[in-house]
């Protein structure tokens, strides 16, 4: 039975935390503060409930057992309306609180310690910020309170037993956090699994009855253009209306100019009413990518637009929302593709982003559209919340990812009415080296990172003419609209057909929850042209790097690329301003470049010089095995060294330092002197190994007449009798 | 079903996780869970929690060790230690930090099968200089040499206890024999309940020539008290006779070797030293004089004048007898009564298969130990005193007698 209540307290803050911080994860973070301030006097009460009881833990046993049907009860209500996990949750923090009022042994209490860090695993599994981290350490704090004080119960006669201090305590749990962070940025990450995961949800089902009315099962072919629908003039505007209903979203949301059935590439939008650097949506993926959102294929000097606007195909989802989108690509092997998951942050356009091409995707909706480009879209803006996951064939070519969507067409060689003709020359000019399609368009992406600025500002206007010519020849610098337009109408100067594509490059993965962060400013423009019948990506803004198709094998790695991130966002969004979040930025940056510089030294000393560590480890281990052979001859040599450069000051010292050294050469042949021995019974030793000793004898008479009894010695005396002694051998 | 049924039903289960599920295991477990759930979902922060679980695991293993790496101590007996009580222990620690849930046990001879509570103490903190007085509980009475203490340390989170041996220099302990309180002694000679210890009410000059007066010491007849030296003296005198009706006590003891019965402590010779204990507490307060006589390599002979108040030296000279002599039983008491100065009042402890032959004494206490009793313990065998012979009382004892009771009927 438990004799101490010391621990109670902790145990209380320890369970208060770990449920708060699921809460926190599952619903919201007020959410999570809420049911902290709520549950820690409930934890208190309950546990202090338990103590009353300890020697009769029946008295409880019917609240007990109410806490816990009501946590029974409350399960299957909650798995309806707010998920597996929250319903989880729940029933554990009911069974924490039924636990509680029945803790009259340690066995419950480490039951109750199993439950909590459950509670912090579904947190954990949940959550998608690194402050969550906080909720860690502060458990993991915590934990070594109400461990150690469990640990110091041994009886009634240890209840007031005064135990470790706090200082001790908390110096533990921060060694091991230390630890775990060490620990944390070693672990190399495996690929992940996914077996039995909850592939899509969202708080609201999508449904569409007129859609699913008209959806097939499947398309034999996806990437053929749909066919020009037969359809009355007010049909088609109503499906132009439904585009416009579903491109264009509230102004409470996300909203980018690029992602409009049209934009203006002078000035576009990119972040609505949000701030630029919030967080729009989240992927867990293995490494970062394109997400594809819309596609343009026609330019009228300052807008594009689509040729011809398509969402009539459509297509069931099974009843795990999975809707296979090419047939063909999805009986290949599963090792071909590349699978995610996002998880969206703000109100979007029914658009998906998705990395080219999607195979299958699973979202929570009963049917989806494609558009002309083979593009999914669902019947509804895309809303905080919603989760779905996407299985794309992910083809690349020199790192650059490739489509095969909807075949090159007439509209992707047009160009604008009034074309600029000193663009065609340049393109030429540019790509006067290049052999092949390919090498043009490598040729003229190196131009366009290599010759121009990025500049988020908006400098141009059009004055009439088209703002390429003004980007190309006289600024030199713009936005990643002006880069990628660019590019796109140099390549169809020189008729290799190609389009401008929007969407997002999600390339910053947080290190701390390894969720790839899309962010507003995270809003894009790029390049495909067709070559060797494929689109192919490029990426004209030197600013933007193609998304590494090859997941970071270490977290230090991904510190490094979100340390860089971060700066990169940072001088988007205003660098040279002084802000709160500029000058938190920095500090972050600075610290983590520190973190980056100390990890890379690390990775270098582990990974590239194992072979020196494993030889070093094997001498170790030799040498740890042979020290009694090796280890007393160096202690002695270091003895005499320090007894011969020693000056003695006074008396009493210089005894205690040369007996000392002279007791570690002695370790040569004999074994250490314990602290019981008495000096003389030490003498008697060496004298049967290294034979009679005269002035060890005398240092002993010596030790007894200046240590113990007070008396002058002369410490010339002293260094004389100590250099008299020899140990060599008898 | 009830609980109390679901309790029984589970209670294998318990059972089994209790036997081979610990806390480090179980740390191991969730470790390895949280693997697979970050393996599976490609979780970060669940893989923070591995690196949790692991920094745990790793800080459980390595602090133990750290903590007890430079610690030593000395320790030491501390008072007398007496059988069947406790043995107190004083220990000094020499750490160059303080060293928490600490651990000590100790292997005191005869203590193996005693709980592992009473055999280790835990101390919360330990730090040098600090010295700490721990009891054990010892069994077994000798001079025993005391082995290393067995180390453990759990800190900081109590998964992982590490244990290790820290090299002492020798110490001894002296157990002194456990005694027992002996309230009556039949008479082996008929009609002088002298011999049992009573007040003689025999007229002074009847039966004894004064030999003295000394300084009254508590437990002393008021009817010795000599009221007029008192008077002079301003504090009580007794008077002091040389004693012809309370002839010595002669307590033989078989110290030859091989001639005990028994295991460990549970063997004739240790009771034997046990009853001789007792018989030296007993002419303590009936202030009888006792001589004892301990066979063996090195024989203890020990007499306890009548009246002698301390009797701590006595047993504690016990503590060191052994039953490793060669002379035989018979000739011990042969020789011890030979060289007695007036006829003693003798006991003699033994096995049955022992035979005894006596010269003519005047009294005999004859302790008898039941062979077979030490191999089958469990049958019924004779326990109590009989007359055997005119002033010879044998007494009848089995290995499972409960001497205290024996000796108080």
């Amino acid at each position: 039975m438990m004799a101490r209540s010391q621990g109670l307290f902790w145990l209380a803050l320890q369970l208060s935390v770990a449920a708060a911080g699921a809460a926190g994860a599952l619903l919201s973070a007020p959410a999570g503060g809420l049911l902290f301030l709520v549950l820690l006097p409930l934890n208190i009460v309950t546990l202090k409930k338990g103590w009353d009881a300890r020697d009769n833990p029946q008295r409880n046993k019917t609240l007990a057992d109410g806490l816990a049907v009501a946590g029974l009860l409350a399960f299957p209500a909650l798995v309806f309306s707010h998920g597996l996990m929250t319903a989880l949750g729940a029933l554990l923090l009911a069974t924490t609180l039924a636990l509680n009022v029945q803790l009259n042994h340690y066995r419950k209490f480490y039951l109750l310690q199993l439950v909590s860090f459950v509670l912090l695993l579904v947190g954990a599994a949940e959550a998608d910020s690194g402050s969550y981290l906080l909720v860690m350490a502060a458990y993991c704090l915590l934990a070594a309170f109400s461990l150690s004080e469990a640990w110091l119960d041994r009886g009634a006669a240890t209840a007031d037993l005064p135990g470790p201090g706090a200082g001790q305590r908390a110096g533990m749990a921060l060694l091991s956090m230390a630890l775990a962070v060490i620990f944390y940025l070693l672990i190399p990450r495996l690929a992940p699994l996914h077996w039995g995961a909850q592939e899509s949800s969202a708080a609201d089902f999508y449904q569409n009855s007129a859609w699913e009315g008209s959806a097939r099962q499947s398309f034999a072919d996806p990437y053929q253009p749909p066919a020009a629908p037969q359809n009355s003039s007010q049909q088609q505007y109503d499906q132009l209306q439904e585009i416009t209903d579903l491109s264009q979203i509230n102004h409470d949301g996300y909203h980018y100019d690029g992602f409009n059935e049209s934009f203006d590439i002078r000035n576009p939008e990119r972040s609505g009413l949000v701030d630029l650097n919030a967080v729009v949506a989240r992927m867990k993926a293995t490494h970062g990518t394109y997400l594809k959102v819309r596609t343009f294929d026609t330019f009228d000097g300052s807008r594009w637009h689509s040729a011809r606007e398509d969402i009539s195909r459509k297509l069931h989802t099974d009843r795990s929302g999975k809707a296979v989108i090419n047939p063909a690509a999805e009986q290949q092997a599963a090792a071909t593709r590349f699978r995610y998951t996002i998880t969206i942050e703000q109100p979007m356009p029914a658009w998906l982003p998705v990395a080219p091409d999607p195979v299958a995707l699973w979202v929570p909706s009963t049917v989806i559209a494609l558009d002309q480009f083979a593009q999914p879209l669902l019947p509804g803006m895309l809303q905080p919340g919603m989760r779905y996951t996407v299985s794309s064939t992910y083809e690349r070519q020199d790192k650059r990812l490739v489509s095969h969507a909807t075949a090159a067409g007439k509209a992707d060689l047009q160009l604008p009415r009034d074309f600029d003709s000193r663009i065609l020359r340049l393109a030429y000019q540019v790509t006067a080296a290049g052999k092949n399609p390919y090498e043009k368009a490598q040729l003229l992406e190196q131009h366009l990172r290599n010759g121009y600025e990025y500049s988020f500002d908006s400098v141009l206007s059009s004055q009439g003419y088209t703002p390429l010519s003004r980007f190309l020849f006289d600024d030199k610098q713009g936005h990643c609209e002006h880069f990628a337009s660019a590019m796109t109408i140099m390549l169809r100067s020189l008729n290799i057909p190609a389009r401008l594509v929007t969407g997002f490059s999600a390339s910053s993965q947080n290190p701390l929850t390894g969720y790839f962060e899309i962010r507003a400013i995270d809003g894009h423009a790029w390049t495909e042209a067709w070559i060797d019948g494929r689109w192919v990506t490029f990426e004209p803004t030197a600013y933007y790097r193609l998304p590494d198709g090859q997941p970071g094998t270490s977290v230090a790695e991904q510190i490094s690329r979100y340390a860089e991130d971060i700066q990169h966002r940072q001088q988007q969004a205003g660098a040279g301003e002084f802000s709160g979040s500029a000058l938190l930025g920095s500090l972050w940056l600075m610290l983590s470049h520190g973190v980056i510089l100390l990890l890379a030294f690390l990775r270098l000393l582990l990974v590239s010089l194992w072979p020196l560590w494993l030889l070093l480890a094997l001498a170790g281990v030799l040498a740890w095995f042979s020290r009694r052979y090796w280890l007393p001859p160096l202690y002695a040599a270091i003895s005499r060294w320090k007894i011969k450069h020693y000056q003695p000051r006074d008396a009493a010292a210089a005894l205690r330092f040369y007996l000392w050294h002279l007791q570690r050469i002695s370790q040569c042949r004999l074994p250490a002197r314990p602290s019981s021995q008495l000096l003389h019974e030490w003498l008697l030793q060496v004298q049967q190994v290294y034979g009679e000793q005269a002035a060890l004898q005398r240092l002993a008479e010596l030790v007894d007449a200046v240590i113990y009894a007070g008396q002058q010695v002369d410490t010339e005396e002293i260094r004389r009798l100590v250099a008299e002694v020899s140990f060599s051998h008898r | 079903m009830s609980s109390s049924a679901l309790q029984t039903r589970l209670r294998p289960l318990s059972s089994w996780l209790a036997k081979y599920v610990n806390a480090h295991r179980f740390l191991w477990l969730m470790s390895l869970l949280c693997f697979l759930i970050a393996w599976n979902r490609g979780i970060a922060l669940l893989y923070g929690l591995l690196a949790l679980m692991l920094s745990l695991i790793a800080i459980s293993w390595l602090m133990p060790w750290w903590s007890l790496r430079r610690l030593s101590l000395s320790r030491q007996q501390l008072g007398q230690a007496t059988a069947g009580q406790t043995l107190q222990l004083q220990y000094e620690f020499a750490t160059p930090a303080p060293v928490f849930f600490l651990r000590i046990c100790e292997q005191i001879p005869g203590n193996q099968q005693a709980p592992a509570e009473s055999r280790c103490h835990f101390l919360a903190r330990a730090a040098a200089g600090e010295a700490v007085t721990l009891s054990y509980p010892c069994e077994q009475r000798g001079v025993f040499l005391l082995p290393a203490p067995q180390l453990s340390c759990a800190w900081p989170f109590g998964f992982v206890e590490r244990h290790v041996r820290v090299p002492v220099a020798d110490s001894h302990i002296v157990v002194a024999p456990k005694t027992f309180r002996i309230r009556q002694l039949p008479l082996p000679a008929s009609g002088n309940p002298v011999l049992a210890g009573a007040d003689s009410f025999l007229p002074r000059s009847a039966h004894s020539d004064f030999a003295g007066v000394r300084d009254y010491r508590a437990g002393d007849s008021l009817k010795t008290v000599h009221w007029a030296a008192s008077a002079r003296q301003q504090q009580l005198v007794v008077r002091e006779y040389h004693s012809y009706d309370t002839p010595c006590w002669l307590v033989v003891v078989d110290g030859q070797q091989g001639n005990a019965l028994g295991d460990g402590a549970d063997n004739t010779f240790e009771y034997a030293i046990q009853i001789a204990a007792s018989m030296l507490r007993y002419a303590q307060r009936q202030q009888l004089k006792l001589t004892l006589v301990v066979g063996g390599r090195r024989p203890l002979k020990l007499t306890l004048d009548a009246g002698a108040q301390n009797i701590a030296e006595a047993l504690l000279a016990l503590a060191y007898v052994q039953d490793d002599g060669s002379q035989s039983y018979q000739q011990l008491v042969t020789q011890t009564l030979a060289e007695a100065q007036e006829p003693p009042l003798l006991m003699t402890i033994r096995r049955a298969s022992q035979p005894l032959t006596l010269p003519d004494t005047r009294a005999h206490l004859d302790v008898v130990y039941n062979d077979d009793s030490f191999r089958q313990p469990l049958q019924q065998y004779a326990e109590g005193w009989r007359q055997t012979a005119e002033g010879v009382m044998r007494l009848d004892l089995h290995r499972l007698s409960k001497l205290h009771q024996v000796f108080s009927a």
